[in-house]
């Protein structure tokens, strides 16, 4: 007890102590609207990393502000500031090159191409799933056109930042006869290659509706209504992202080609969907989510209440993950009932809810099933009850987000046996 | 109320005589990369940019409970930064210079921390130390129970 407590009164007083004076300097400084001297949350520095003064961090920030603008300029979805001398190598001749190449051999589906020019550790955003990526940009007669690269005023670490533009089109911007769709990647180079890349893909392979370029999302609704039996075959993965396999990738081929047979059908669909989706999102929002957002307090107040859980903490008992599961189980069941009880929603919005119903039922049922197993210590089989947790539980918030109960943030994109693992 | 650009002299007071509580939450609920002083600024700014501190009835609590909150959404973006570095940068790691005895304090999250450094360390009351950390009596002796249990000492206890 005595070491327990020692060793919590000696976190109390870590770290460097400003004083209160220093600090009240600060924040008057903060509060008069200098723009660089704000309150920065900011890591400490590591054993070996250079300790910034205030000047030089009230510099860097500002720096930091100067190039966000241009990156947001040239198109670029984010940035880190280099606190390093600026690179030598790659020369900027170079780096040019070896960027357009990669966004050559991208445009292309290259991806033993795309592989070779990218170094062992990088992190590349969107572009894990090349070649298997490419096969469904093909079966949706997706194909792009570099538009150039520019190497920006950017660097992180030893990395040169570059800026590569790219259009693209597919069966359903051809059918609805739009212009090229615009897209960009920021890329990172060293001399090692490609060490960092992001994606800005302005709808490609987004699901953001309204966007009639985002052939994912219209195909879904057009799926939902046709071939309801492929829907799962074909957006069954929790991510969101289509399924790329041979199978799902052929359904997806012949149904975008269904979709866009006839641009005036297609055309009528398009216009269909979006009187649909006002529809839809007007009846969610005005008695679906109401309901759902209240299911989502109670049960966050339970789970606090009974079995003192921090909002930010992850499960690590199966005793804790029975009565979660069991929780959530219970509080979607009830949410239901009240979604059910609700007047009539409109007729375009009923094959989408009744497909919801149905998901969010399966999720109930999965999540009773863990409860037991968890009590049970049967932990391969709560592996395995966890992993179709999230599917279900992706595929009913793509649907209806955050219904009938939201779960925390940290169990987010994250099965609840993912998180029992303690550390 | 209008944006101000300096603080009144009874605020001020306020401020000096609350800074070592409010930095001792800080440095407990704070991530061990987060300098405890910069939490504490930042939740003064927030706080005081809409109200006069001199106005609030408890603002040792209310600070505390804004601290607290901030350290856990620091945890949140801290955790994704570290896990983006650790991509670039793999052999970048770093240890913090704790003995191994207070690591499982250190994995508690932020609001379980303060709670057990209120109830042990200052030997706040639970009602107290619930109404600082925006919870029930009853939420905060459960999460005591197993913030206690999952940092592995047996504890009994001892406040309230």
């Amino acid at each position: 007890m005595a070491e327990f407590r020692n060793e919590l009164a000696r976190l109390a007083e870590r770290g460097t102590r400003v004083g209160p004076e220093a600090l009240i300097e600060r924040i008057e400084l903060e509060m008069a609207d200098d723009p660089i001297v704000g309150a920065e949350i900011r890591p400490k520095a590591k054993p070996g990393e250079r300790v910034q003064s205030t000047r030089s961090l009230r510099r860097g920030l500002g720096i930091g502000l100067a190039v966000m603008l241009a990156v947001l300029v040239v198109g670029g979805a984010w940035l880190v500031i280099s606190r390093d001398a600026p690179i030598a190598e790659p020369t900027m001749t170079s780096t040019l090159a070896v960027a357009e190449s990669f966004m050559e051999a991208w445009a292309a589906g290259d991806g033993e191409a795309v592989a070779a020019m990218v170094s062992a550790e990088a992190t590349l955003g969107g572009l894990e799933l090349l070649p298997p990526s490419h096969d469904w940009y093909r079966a949706v007669g997706q194909e792009f056109q570099t538009k150039g690269c520019e190497v920006l005023p950017i660097t992180f670490r030893t990395f040169q930042g570059v800026s590569c533009e790219y259009t693209f089109e597919n069966k359903l911007t051809r059918a609805l006869g739009m212009e090229p769709v615009g897209g960009s990647f920021l890329l990172y180079l060293s001399g090692s290659g490609i060490e960092r890349a992001d994606g800005n893909y302005e709808g490609a392979a987004t699901f953001v509706h309204h966007d009639v370029s985002s052939i994912d999302r219209t195909l879904a609704e057009w799926v939902l209504i046709n071939h309801p039996d492929d829907f799962e075959r074909m957006f069954g993965d929790a991510f969101l992202s289509p399924v790329s396999d041979p199978t799902s990738i052929a359904l997806w081929e012949q149904y975008t080609d269904e979709l866009t047979a006839s641009p005036e059908a297609t055309a009528r669909f398009v216009m269909e969907e979006e009187t649909r989706w006002v529809a839809r999102e007007d009846y969610f929002n005005h008695q679906v989510r109401p309901i759902c957002e209240a299911a989502t307090l109670r049960l966050e107040a339970t789970v606090v209440e009974d079995l003192g859980l921090d909002q930010w903490e992850t499960i690590t008992t199966l005793e804790d993950l029975a009565a979660m599961s069991e929780t959530v189980a219970r509080i979607s069941e009830e949410t239901l009932a009240e979604m059910r009880a609700l007047p009539p929603p409109p007729e375009a919005t009923r094959s989408w809810l009744s497909v919801f119903y149905s998901l969010a039922e399966q999720r109930i049922d999965v999540l009773r099933q863990a409860a037991a197993a968890a009590s049970a210590g049967a932990t391969a089989r709560v592996e395995m009850l966890s992993a179709e947790e999230l599917v279900l539980r992706g595929q009913a918030d793509w649907l209806l987000g955050g219904c009938p109960v939201g779960v925390w943030q940290v169990h987010m994109g994250q099965p609840l046996w993912d998180s029992i693992a303690p550390g | 109320m209008a944006k101000r650009s300096s603080i009144e002299d009874e605020e001020r007071e306020l401020i000096i005589a609350l800074y070592p509580g409010l930095r001792r939450i800080a440095a407990v609920a704070g991530d061990v990369d987060i300098e405890p002083d910069d939490l504490v600024q930042e939740a003064l700014v927030r706080t005081m940019s809409k109200r006069n501190l001199t106005e609030l009835d408890n603002p040792l609590a209310y600070l505390r409970a804004a601290i607290v909150n901030l350290a856990s959404n620091q945890r949140r973006s801290l955790a994704r930064r570290r896990g983006a570095v650790a991509r670039l940068f793999s052999t970048d790691s770093w240890v913090p210079s704790y003995p191994s005895e207070i690591d499982a304090i250190l994995d508690l999250p932020p609001r379980q921390k303060a709670l057990l450094y209120l109830v042990e360390v200052e030997g706040v009351p639970y009602d107290e130390a619930a109404g600082q950390l925006g919870l029930s009596v009853k939420a905060a002796r459960t999460m005591a129970s197993r913030a206690r249990k999952k940092a592995r000492l047996n504890l009994e206890a001892t406040s309230g």
